[in-house]
């Protein structure tokens, strides 16, 4: 540290990066602490121990109906980003044209635009054309949200990734395509790993477009914990919300763990 | 028109490979983004007589729809001060600190993003009512001698929606302040400043690009953000998002919704711009340096 | 003033960076903290300028205890090793920085900081963002804002080690010229051995956050006290061996197999059947016939002329590597598998026992 703790600025600086950890965590901590009380009411502190409502959720099938619809579309959202987003951002890298920034500012836009703006023009898109039907309407829009995290998380990989690599294995007699698979993608796969990781949870997560274009009969989890929250405080679903923090916390240590955080970082 | 940077690739390759990389993702975002947002700026320009500025007039006539957007703003503007105070100090500490620790905060402040918005603003409703811990705790320390209602406050939506924006904040200036030779610091502390004085003339004065690149950023989202206002803010604290909403699933006037989206849209883009010039010419000294 | 380092150590956690350093450096001398990356050099100028609080020990300027003095409070001028000019500032104001945190006022700023430019050859380039400056430019800048303040302890942190070769020595020569000039007690820190002796007056050697020994150029040239020092100043042989008898202060050792050599005043412990190895300077070789007695008898491996001297590199009779350097006319007609013999100047052998 430049600045010493013990001197008043630090003190001041300490104390405000305490204050924002605090409150970053808190409202998680509620999430998870509240639905162990046992008052029937959610309350935080909670008063009492009780696991019967994190075990009524874990047993509640339009949770875990959602929960299967949710998995299902950021799985499915999370790999047509990746390959897309990609093999564009190859191209974005290895080829110089004109109008290459252009096409890169417009395939990042959508990081941009407001999700709600996106999800209005899109309803409207497929009541009028009728195209796409089911769950594909929502994976559409997803795919159009999570290609940006993609590219973002991979294009900076692609260009720190020496060229030469690539020459030496054409030298050596691999085909242009061969060369990609062999030689491109093993050595910049944390990259494209840390990218789908991050278009599945923003397709997890994301709500408003899943609120517009999800079919009336299979909402996703977040879509089905906004309106359980928004008709009343059941616990349970404090519960089902809790239950999703422990798991993206638990995700998120092993993924740590296994190291693929350390090519995202670096 | 594209040419591969190097030479060896033959000459059908280099004419079809790059038309077949963008291809896919060229085709997804003309149907499923630039087609829709096209129609979306149609649809707000027109009527069944045609081409018409009506819903923007609407918008423009009524009082109610100017304070829905003057709100907005101060929404963006509260929230962009909250995690600019808390936001700075944080990032500058994790870019500072020389232990294992600083990896772990880091983590600690990425959890929060890998949480959906809707599950973070859910914690702060149960702050937030009547007999909530911030009714129970304004009370003991003073502050208030009855019950706080913080729900369908905008105070409430300021609290809760900051707390969903924190993280971006940190860690966008997490990277400017990292990039900033600590050295420096140390050599206006040599050269006899004080230490507040050295990071004011030189710290702060180094990130202030990075800084209000930051804030547009979490400004620009701030004004977009939906799920935080609609559950916590309810119908007493509409903003832009929430009246798009209104209009188009409640009340089923989609015409006036898509000019209202468009008018956010044109707002947020328009930062955007802002943005990304402020990033380019930073990435332009750096590259200079 | 001078400056008296006593006992300084800093540890982190069960790591010491720096343990119990001391050091005296008289008024107008420069101190050479040498040794290899991690060796606690670069912590111990940091403690110096106020930057790193020492775990214990104390640091004295003339007859102020500064341990605890914050570094802005410090009279101390110091050259960074990347210069840390600030990015945003002209070379004028990085000069003038810190005249201004010292209320000069703006005529005698404007005028001290034009003589320094003047000193300094800067005199062109004083509106010019650092960016837009070359490295030895850069370097002259850092030097003028370290020297306008006059400090009276001047701090240099391997501020040499980002210039190209010939440009190094030349700055380097003139930075000893600027502090003999400014009376500056100064500590430097650097872990290339030509440069600390050079220009210091005295060198600290350092490794693994210990002081190894401390004295001028030549005492630890020729008497260095272990064998790292040996090692890490000027290139070295090491001949591995035994001591056979004492002959008084002087002791007799079987070296590299089979030689049978006289060491002067090994030290006390080096007593009969004692194990270790004695130092020899490829410089305090000289070529003798492969027969003669007091030689070490050598196979030529590879010899490398340098011009001035020849760097004979050859083996001995256990299989060991040894390099003498001999003058050029010596090492003509030597050829790689021509049998050489190798005397040691007297004195030349130094003996380290095994730890």
């Amino acid at each position: 540290m430049t600045i010493s703790f013990r001197s008043p600025l630090g003190f001041v600086l300490l104390l405000l990066a305490v204050l924002a950890f605090g409150y970053l965590l808190l409202p998680i901590l509620v999430v998870v602490a509240a639905p162990l009380g046992d008052t029937g009411y959610l309350a935080f502190p909670p008063r009492g121990l009780t696991f019967k409502w994190y075990a009524a959720a874990l047993h509640d099938t339009r949770y875990l109906s959602a929960l299967a619809v949710s998995l299902r579309i950021a799985l499915t959202s999370a790999l047509i980003a990746c390959t897309i987003g990609v093999a564009a951002a190859y191209g974005l890298t290895r080829f110089s044209f004109p109008g290459r920034r252009l096409l890169e500012a417009i395939f990042l836009s959508p990081l941009i635009l407001p999700t709600l703006v996106l999800a209005v023009g899109l309803t409207l898109f497929f009541t009028r054309t009728g195209l796409l039907v089911g769950s594909w309407k929502l994976v559409a829009a997803h795919v159009i949200v999570c290609t940006p995290y993609v590219l973002r998380v991979s294009l900076p990989v692609l260009r720190r990734f020496d060229r030469s690599l690539e020459e030496a294995a054409r030298n050596l007699g691999a085909s242009p395509v061969m060369a990609f698979f062999l030689v491109v993608l093993p050595v910049v796969r944390p990259g494209i790993v840390a990218g789908t990781v991050l278009a599945f949870i923003t397709s997890f997560d994301e709500v408003v477009l899943a609120l517009f274009l999800a079919e009336p009969g299979a909402p996703t989890l977040p879509v089905m914990i906004y309106s359980a929250v928004q008709l009343g405080f059941e616990p349970s679903v404090a519960a089902v919300s809790g239950l999703l923090v422990l798991a993206t916390l638990g995700l998120m240590i092993l993924y740590h763990l296994l190291g693929t955080f350390g090519g995202r970082r670096n | 028109m594209t040419k591969p940077e190097t030479k060896g690739g033959g000459a059908r390759w280099a004419l079809f490979a790059p038309a077949l990389l963008f291809a896919p993702c060229a085709f997804v975002y003309a149907v499923f983004f630039i087609w829709p947002q096209a129609s979306l700026l149609a649809i707000s320009a027109t009527d069944a007589a045609g081409l018409t500025l009506a819903h923007y007039q609407r918008f423009a006539g009524d009082s109610y729809y100017w304070e829905i957007l003057g709100r907005t703003l101060g929404l963006g503007a509260a929230v962009t001060a909250i995690t600019l105070v808390l936001g700075v100090p944080t990032a500058y500490l994790l870019a500072r600190v020389q232990s294992r620790w600083a990896g772990f905060l880091l983590l600690l402040t990425t959890f929060p993003l890998l949480v959906s918005a809707v599950v973070r603003s859910f914690g702060w409703m149960v702050l937030f009512f009547r007999d909530g811990l911030l009714s129970h705790g304004l009370m003991a320390l003073g502050f208030a001698d009855k019950p706080v209602q913080t729900m369908y406050t905008m105070a409430g939506v300021i609290i809760a929606l900051a707390q969903v924006l924190l993280p971006l904040m940190i860690l966008t200036l997490h990277g400017v302040f990292k990039s900033i030779d600590r050295d420096l610091e140390y050599a206006a502390m040599s050269l006899g400043a004080r230490p507040i004085v050295a990071l004011g003339l030189v710290t702060l004065r180094l990130a202030s690009g990075g800084i209000v690149a930051g804030s547009l950023l979490v400004f620009s989202l701030a004004i977009s953000a939906f799920a935080t206002p609609s559950l916590v803010g309810g119908a007493r604290a509409n903003v832009m998002a929430t009246a798009i909403y209104e209009q188009a699933i409640e009340l089923l006037d989609w015409p006036f919704a898509a000019a209202l989206a468009t008018i956010l849209l044109v707002t947020v883009l328009a930062l955007s711009l802002a943005y990304g010039a402020l990033l380019e010419g930073r990435g332009e000294r750096e590259a200079a340096r | 003033m001078d400056i008296q380092l006593q006992n300084l150590r800093k540890t982190y956690g069960s790591a010491v960076a720096v343990a119990d350093m001391s050091a005296k450096i008289p008024q107008g001398r420069m101190l050479a903290l040498l040794g290899p990356s991690g060796c606690g050099k670069t912590t111990t100028l940091r403690m110096v300028a106020g930057f790193i609080a020492p775990t214990s020990g104390s640091i004295r300027v003339g007859a102020t205890d500064i341990t605890t003095l914050p570094a802005h409070k410090r009279d101390t001028g110091l050259v960074f090793q990347s210069y840390a000019l600030f990015p945003h500032l002209s070379a004028a104001e990085n000069i003038a920085f810190g005249l201004r945190r010292r209320g000069v006022a703006r005529a005698e700023r404007e005028q001290r900081v034009t003589a320094m430019l003047d000193k300094l050859k800067l005199s062109g380039l004083a509106d010019r963002l650092p960016r837009q400056l070359s490295g030895g430019q850069q370097q002259r800048v850092a030097v003028a804002r370290a020297l306008v303040i006059n400090p009276s302890i001047l701090l240099l942190d391997e501020p040499f080690s980002n210039l190209d070769a010939k440009l190094r020595e030349s700055t380097g020569l003139e930075m000893s010229r600027l502090q003999r000039e400014f009376g500056l007690t100064s500590i430097f820190v650097t872990h290339d051995q030509t440069e600390a002796m050079s220009i210091a007056d005295t060198i600290a050697v350092m490794k693994d956050g210990e002081l190894q020994q401390i004295g001028s150029a030549s005492e630890i040239y020729e008497r260095p006290a272990n064998r790292f020092v040996a090692d890490f100043i000027g290139r070295a042989n090491f001949l591995a061996g035994r001591i056979l008898r004492r002959e008084g202060q002087d002791a007799v050792a079987e070296l590299a197999a089979g030689l049978e050599m006289r060491l002067l005043d090994p030290g006390a412990a080096a007593l009969p059947g004692a194990q270790g190895e004695a130092l020899l300077r490829p410089e305090a070789i000289a070529l003798a016939d492969h027969a003669s007695p007091g030689s070490f008898k050598a196979t030529v491996e590879q010899i490398s002329y340098q011009g001035a001297i020849a760097n004979l590199h050859a083996r001995l009779a256990d299989g060991s590597a040894i390099v003498a350097s001999v003058p050029p006319e010596d090492a003509r007609g030597l050829a790689p598998g021509k049998l050489v013999g190798l005397a040691p100047k007297p004195a030349a052998l130094i003996w380290f026992a095994k730890s």
